[in-house]
C-alpha cells in the first residue's frame, strides 16, 4: 500500500513538473522569436515551422507582442493570419537569388512530362488503327 | 483508497492537458474556405499490357505497347484525400501468332496465322492521397479499381493450299473479334504541377493487377483545372 502511494505520488509530482518545464523552454523561445522578429524588416519572406507539424512560407505583416501577423505564401491566395510566437519551432529567413534544389527538380520534371506529353502526341498521330 | 486514486488520476488529466502542445496549438489555414474542390483533366500516354501468346506448342508471355488517351474528373472529400474518376481507350496494341491447322488428304498440317489487334477500354474509380496544402506542386499516390474491356481483333490468314492439279488455293482472310472484360486493383501515382492558380499539368504512372501479378501499366500526360 505504502509503495503504491509513493508511486502515486511520484507520477503527480512528474506530471506536474514536466509540462511546467515544458512551458517555460516554451516561453524561453517565444522570447527568441520575438526578437527575431522585431529584428526583421516587414514585408521580408520566412520559412516558418510550427509546433504543430505545418511548414510553409510566408510574409511578415506586421509583429505585435504576442504574435507575428503573416501573409502564408500559396498558390490560392489566404487572408492574413496571426501566429503565436509560443507556437513557432523555427523562422529562417529565405534567401533570393539563383534557383532553389526543389524548383530546378520541379522544373526537371515538367519539361520531361511535357516533352513525354509531345511525344505520345507524336506518336499516336503516327499510329495507325 | 478509493478517493487517493481518483485525485492523483483527476491531478494527472489536469496537469498533463492543459500544458499539452497539441491542444494549445492552432493551426495556420494554408487553404482559402472556397478552395474549388473538383477537377477535370485529359491526358495521353502509354498503356503497356503484358499477353500469353500461343504459337503452336510453344507458349510464352509478350508485352503490348499502345497509345493511350483518358479523361478524368476528381472531386476534394477531405484535405488531402481526392475522389478521381476516368474512362480511358487505347490505340491497338499488335502482335502475331499461328496454329496448326490439319487438312483432309493431306499429311502435314498447314498454318493459319493471327494477326491480333488489342484495344482496352476502361473506367476506374480511385482514392488519391494528395501531399501538400495549396502548392504549386502537389505529389499524389493513388489505389483503386477498374473494370477494363479487351476487344482483341483477329484477322486470320490460311496459308495457301496446294491442289493435286498444283494450282494455289488462296483462303480468303476471316476476321472476328473477341472480348473480355475485367475487374482489377490499380496503384498509382504521380504530380501535378499547376502554372496557374487553377490549371496544371499532370503526369502519373498506374499499374493494374489481377492474381498473376501485373497486367498492365500506364503512363499518361495531361493538362486539366479545378472549378
Amino acid at each position: 500500500m505504502r509503495v503504491f502511494r509513493r508511486v502515486l505520488v511520484l507520477v503527480v509530482v512528474c506530471a506536474l513538473i514536466v509540462p511546467a518545464t515544458g512551458v517555460a523552454q516554451t516561453s524561453n523561445d517565444a522570447n527568441v522569436w520575438r526578437a527575431f522578429v522585431e529584428k526583421v524588416p516587414i514585408g521580408t519572406e520566412l520559412n516558418v515551422r510550427l509546433r504543430n507539424g505545418q511548414r510553409f512560407r510566408a510574409t511578415i505583416v506586421q509583429p505585435s507582442a504576442d504574435a507575428v501577423t503573416v501573409l502564408p505564401k500559396t498558390r490560392l491566395p489566404v487572408p492574413v493570419q496571426s501566429v503565436a510566437y509560443e507556437e513557432i519551432v523555427s523562422l529562417e529567413r529565405r534567401q533570393h537569388g539563383g534557383i532553389s534544389g526543389g524548383k530546378a527538380a520541379a522544373i526537371g520534371v515538367a519539361s520531361g512530362a511535357g516533352g513525354f506529353f509531345g511525344a505520345m502526341l507524336i506518336l499516336l498521330a503516327l499510329v495507325g488503327d | 483508497m478509493n478517493r487517493l486514486t481518483c485525485c492523483a488520476i483527476t491531478a494527472v488529466v489536469v496537469a498533463l492537458f492543459p500544458a499539452s502542445p497539441a491542444m494549445a496549438q492552432r493551426a495556420i489555414s494554408l487553404v482559402p474556405p472556397d478552395s474549388p474542390r473538383w477537377d477535370v483533366a485529359g491526358s495521353a500516354g502509354w498503356l503497356g499490357q503484358t499477353r500469353t501468346r500461343s504459337n503452336g506448342p510453344f507458349v510464352d508471355d509478350i508485352w503490348l505497347n499502345a497509345g493511350a488517351v483518358a479523361g478524368s474528373i476528381g472531386f476534394q472529400w477531405a484535405p488531402h484525400l481526392k475522389l478521381t474518376g476516368d474512362i480511358a481507350t487505347s490505340s491497338n496494341g499488335r502482335f502475331y501468332t499461328y496454329e496448326p491447322v490439319t487438312v483432309p488428304g493431306r499429311p502435314a498440317p498447314i498454318y493459319r496465322s493471327l494477326e491480333h489487334g488489342v484495344r482496352t477500354t476502361a473506367a476506374s474509380g480511385s482514392v488519391a492521397y494528395q501531399f501538400f496544402d495549396n502548392r504549386w506542386v502537389h505529389p499524389f499516390v493513388a489505389a483503386g479499381v477498374e473494370i477494363a474491356q479487351e476487344h482483341d481483333r483477329i484477322e486470320s490468314i490460311l496459308q495457301p493450299i496446294l491442289g493435286p492439279d498444283g494450282r494455289a488455293d488462296v483462303p480468303i482472310p476471316s476476321i472476328e473479334t473477341r472480348t473480355t472484360t475485367a475487374v482489377r486493383p490499380t496503384l498509382g501515382g504521380g504530380f501535378k504541377f499547376y502554372v496557374a492558380e487553377r490549371a496544371f499539368v499532370s503526369t502519373d504512372v498506374r499499374f493494374s493487377f489481377d492474381r498473376s501479378g501485373l497486367v498492365s501499366s500506364s503512363w499518361r500526360s495531361g493538362v486539366g483545372f479545378d472549378f
